[in-house]
């Protein structure tokens, strides 16, 4: 297990000792994770294993009980901070740096595609429409969706919703990005596009956080693979050691079911 | 915790604010010569007393005619007034919370309305009675022949408490009392036969049978339900006001008794009777010792007439609301009737 | 070539069975029958005269003659305003207009004084006035019940219970008797009060309805607004409050036509409305005959009214499924 490292030049993300409930159920379990720029963490697991929670917590669209996350520096205020009117400043100042990419996509349906990229960077960043609309049209390029800048969302297919769902995202200029399963909406000829940009943004040197059921692409694309199974993470490491040689019983085991398929 | 001092501050400033609301105001006088009109109320639905008539989309009727007769004595113009439409229901309110500064609207005078309503009554105006109309084929006469019927008449009005009374003190019981919301509606009940009687004010039974096509078809019973006086009213214990206005409405009795009207005003200031000339503000202070002109007689008649000419005008034989003053109370005092002004030496 | 369609058409619908030739002659000859009873009086029975003398009152009430252009041009003016939100363009643009065109409309009819609107233009206004007014306003009390201030929630909470509770009729006589007594120097006109009243009544009911439609915007919209890092004021007027009011429209547009329909009771406080009006002409014994007559022309007016406001919403609705589908 790693410890969190005070070193923020090249540490993203670093979780300690992080408990979540939900009433009686815990979501997560005594978790602790770091992230240094320029990785790509893979989480696998059950659904209900608690990874969706975790990466949401990165973004603060979770709280958390105990323990301490830090974000680029930021610390994530906890339920009691939130709960006495603090810590809304240093979640908008995380969110400025963490971009998110969500499995039902979330696109504005009532705002044209390029309205849907440029509005972020115009009411957050206070960024002129110009320059917005420009940024937007580059990042539409670059996801290979340039001709569509002017149709609402309901008018795309879901694998050219969730491209543009990313780069609303990358509009922000994030230092993060976190996908929660950005392909399991997807018709399976529609997941490759999707897939595709996201490689092409590990080449560019993105530090990103995604949950995924594409062991395949995990395996291909991830510095660290981690599983985890209720609320805790079972075992960690890079794919080969993971996929190949997994030390826990829970992670072959898992791993039997999943790959079979 | 934090809701219930929310909610004490928000008591805290209600009682404050109810506190502050009635402040001393000086007298109503003062606050219509300041404000330049008169906030007069009134009705919109009684034809021949206060009626916007749809085919002139004009007010009418006596009780209107009362409204200009006052915003000419007081403030020298008849067209002066603002009429507050009100209903049965909220004619006092509106006098006694200040948004109407006197009202006309066929209101009976009756004690309670003095005693526990803020209201001071003018001198009474108009002289009706509660009466019952039927239909001459039934061959009734007496209330007591309606016995075992159904009579017909208004909601909230005078009507159904004299009805109750006069039940009561001829003992009949088995008398059905139904009510409507408009006087049309009694009206064409009477007509179908579903109601043996209509009951309301003689006044109104008289226009409604006038207008009828075939007036001959209903009687009107001799019997009534009492007194049905009609006066104005202002708010209570503002001597300033409702003195002058009491001697606005004596003055329009007393300039019908004298034969002055809006067409010969002129050569009756001319007259050599000293308390014809004081009357008409030609000499002497009688104006300045109510606080308006002296001339608020003069204008007053100049703009409305006397009162015979006002009735004539809202119910005289030349409207289709005709009621017959002769031989009635509502003729002035030297003709017999009960219409009389003081003195005004 | 039309004959044909219409006969195969009648062949497909009418008389497919005999059953179902039976019941299409009864019914066509049934209403074939009411239809001629009824045009024959409304034709050579009805007598018309005492509307056609009072149609001034009832479509402007007291309104002084000379100044009839005002209805005119504040006629033209709704008008323009009402296309604006119909025709299929920028909603923002269709908004501004509205507002711009109504408040005109206001700001022409006023110089006669408040006191001498009437008829069917003190209803139309009403209803302009007091539906425009209340939309922010039950915006405002719709975010303010799902405010996380407890303190907030629960008055807003408690004044949507309450206007909600009461008739509209107590609450209009109630704001127009309280009103002079916390302000007894300034003189407010009857109708200014009623339109108060009304607002105040109504603005419950609007934010009922965006409540419901703040609930049905998925909590996913949310959370991308927030990850994006926006405020919640932006998220609130950007994201949630445009896709919530989309979804309440058509109920909202119901209120407009509900608020018209309620506009008739202002009569409790002296207001002479368009059915006022009509019971005016009742009140005078010489027009007790032409109850028949006056009611009609009533019922025909607010029914062409209601069917376009009807009409209206759906038209709204038809382009707002085009731009996002």
């Amino acid at each position: 297990m790693m410890v969190a490292s005070n070193d923020f030049g090249t540490t993203k993300v670093a979780f300690d000792k992080v408990n979540k409930f939900y009433g009686p159920f815990q979501a997560l379990r005594d978790v602790t994770l770091s992230v240094t720029t320029g990785e790509v963490v893979v989480l696998i697991g059950a659904s209900g294993s608690g990874k969706s929670t975790l990466i949401r917590c990165v973004n603060g669209l979770e709280t958390f009980h105990s323990g301490s996350l830090v974000v680029e520096g930021f610390s994530m205020p906890t339920i009691k901070d939130l709960e006495f009117g603090g810590g809304e400043k240093a979640l908008r100042q995380i969110r400025r740096g963490v971009g998110m990419v969500f499995q039902q996509f979330n696109l504005f349906p009532h705002k044209t595609v390029m309205e849907n990229i440029a509005l972020a960077p115009m009411r957050v960043r206070g960024k002129s429409r110009e320059e917005a609309q420009a940024t937007a049209m580059r990042l539409l390029e670059r996801v290979g969706l340039r001709d569509h800048a002017q149709k609402y969302p309901g008018m795309l297919s879901g694998g050219q919703q969730q491209r543009v769902a990313i780069a609303r995202s990358l509009a922000m200029e994030p230092h993060v990005m976190l996908f929660d399963e950005p392909t399991s909406a997807l018709d399976p000829e529609l997941v490759g596009e999707v897939l595709d940009v996201m490689r092409e943004l590990r080449t560019e040197g993105m530090t990103m956080m995604i949950v995924t059921h594409e062991m395949a692409f995990a395996r291909e694309v991830a510095d660290r693979v981690i599983y985890m199974d209720k609320g805790a993470i079972v075992e960690e490491g890079p794919p080969a050691q993971i996929f190949d040689k997994p030390i826990s019983d829970r992670t072959r085991t898992f791993l039997s079911r999943v790959l079979k398929h | 915790m934090r809701l219930r001092s929310t909610i004490g501050y928000f008591c805290t400033a209600l009682a404050f604010g109810l506190a502050a609301a009635p402040t001393a105001r000086a007298s109503v006088l003062d606050d219509v010569k300041q404000r330049g009109v008169l906030n007069c109320a009134t009705g919109d639905a009684i034809p021949g007393f206060s009626y916007l008539n749809p085919k002139t989309s004009k007010m009418e009727g006596l009780d209107v005619d009362l409204c200009r007769a006052t915003a000419a004595a007081v403030l020298g113009d008849p067209d002066k007034v603002h009429f507050v439409i009100v209903t049965g229901k909220s004619r006092f309110n509106t006098v006694t919370t200040g948004q109407a500064d006197v009202g006309f609207f066929s209101t009976t005078v009756y004690p309670v309305r003095e005693s526990a309503i803020a209201v001071d009554f003018l001198p009474i105006n108009f002289y009706d009675a509660g009466g019952f109309m039927v239909k001459a084929s039934t061959g009734v006469e007496t209330v007591k022949d309606l016995a075992g019927g159904t009579i017909c008449t208004t909601q909230g009005t005078a009507t159904e408490v004299a009805l109750a009374n006069l039940f009561k003190s001829q003992n009949i019981t088995d008398i059905k009392v139904l009510t409507f919301d408009s006087a049309d509606k009694v009206f064409a009940a009477l007509g179908s036969g579903r109601c043996n009687a209509m009951a309301t004010d003689k006044t109104a039974l008289a226009s409604w049978r006038g207008s009828s096509p075939k007036p001959d078809d209903y009687i009107i019973l001799r019997e009534g339900t009492g007194k049905s006086p009609f006066a104005g009213f202002v708010v209570a214990n503002d001597s300033k006001w409702r003195n002058l206005l009491r001697w606005t409405v004596f003055g329009l009795f007393q300039a019908e008794e004298w034969g002055i009207t809006t067409a010969n005003l002129d050569e009756m200031k001319k007259s050599p009777d000293p308390v014809i000339r004081k009357f008409l503000g030609v000499e002497g202070g009688m104006g300045e010792d109510f606080h308006v002109s002296n001339s608020f007689m003069a204008d007053m008649i100049k703009a409305v007439g006397n009162y015979g000419e006002m009735y004539d005008r809202s119910l005289g034989p030349k409207t289709p609301y005709y009621i017959d003053r002769t031989g009635t109370p509502n003729a002035s005092w030297v003709n017999g009737g009960l219409l009389y002004s003081p003195p005004w030496e | 070539m039309i004959i044909a369609t219409l006969h195969s058409w009648a062949r497909r619908n009418l008389f497919a069975n005999l059953i179902d030739s039976i019941l299409s002659i009864l019914i066509v000859t049934a209403l074939g029958w009411l239809l001629t009873v009824f045009l024959r009086w409304v034709i050579w029975d009805a007598y018309w005269q005492r509307i056609y003398e009072s149609l001034r009152l009832f479509l402007v009430g007291q309104f002084p003659e000379d100044q009839t252009w005002r209805a005119w041009v504040a006629l033209a003016l709704l008008c323009t305003a009402v296309g604006a939100v119909l025709l299929p363009w920028s909603r923002r643009l269709g908004v501004a207009i509205w507002l711009i065109a109504c408040g005109a409309a206001v700001f022409v009819l006023v110089p006669p004084g408040l006191d001498r609107w009437g008829g069917l233009l003190l209803s139309i206004m009403l209803t302009v006035v007091v539906s425009t007014a209340s939309l922010p306003l039950g915006i405002l009390f719709a975010f303010g019940r799902s405010s996380r201030n407890p303190s907030l929630r629960a008055c807003c909470t408690g004044y949507i219970e309450v206007m909600r509770s009461v008739p509209l009729i107590l609450v209009v006589y109630w704001i127009w008797i309280t009103v002079p007594l916390f302000m007894p120097e300034v003189s407010i006109s009857s109708l200014a009060r009623g339109m108060i009243g009304y607002t105040v009544f109504n603005a419950a009911y609007v934010a009922e309805y965006v409540r419901s439609g703040l609930q049905a915007v998925p909590r996913g919209q949310r959370e991308a607004a927030r990850s994006l890092g926006m405020s919640n004021w932006t998220i609130s007027t950007e994201i949630v409050l445009p896709q919530a009011l989309r979804v309440v429209q058509p109920a909202l547009v119901g209120n407009v036509l509900d608020v018209f329909n309620g506009a008739t009771l202002v009569f409790i406080i002296g207001l002479m409305d368009f059915l006022r009006a009509g019971q005016l002409i009742l009140v005078d014994p010489a027009a007790s005959g032409q109850t028949n007559e006056v009611y009609l022309f009533m019922f025909a007016v607010y029914f062409v009214i209601g069917s376009a406001i009807t009409f209206g919403s759906r038209r709204m609705e038809a382009h707002m499924h085009r731009s996002t589908r």
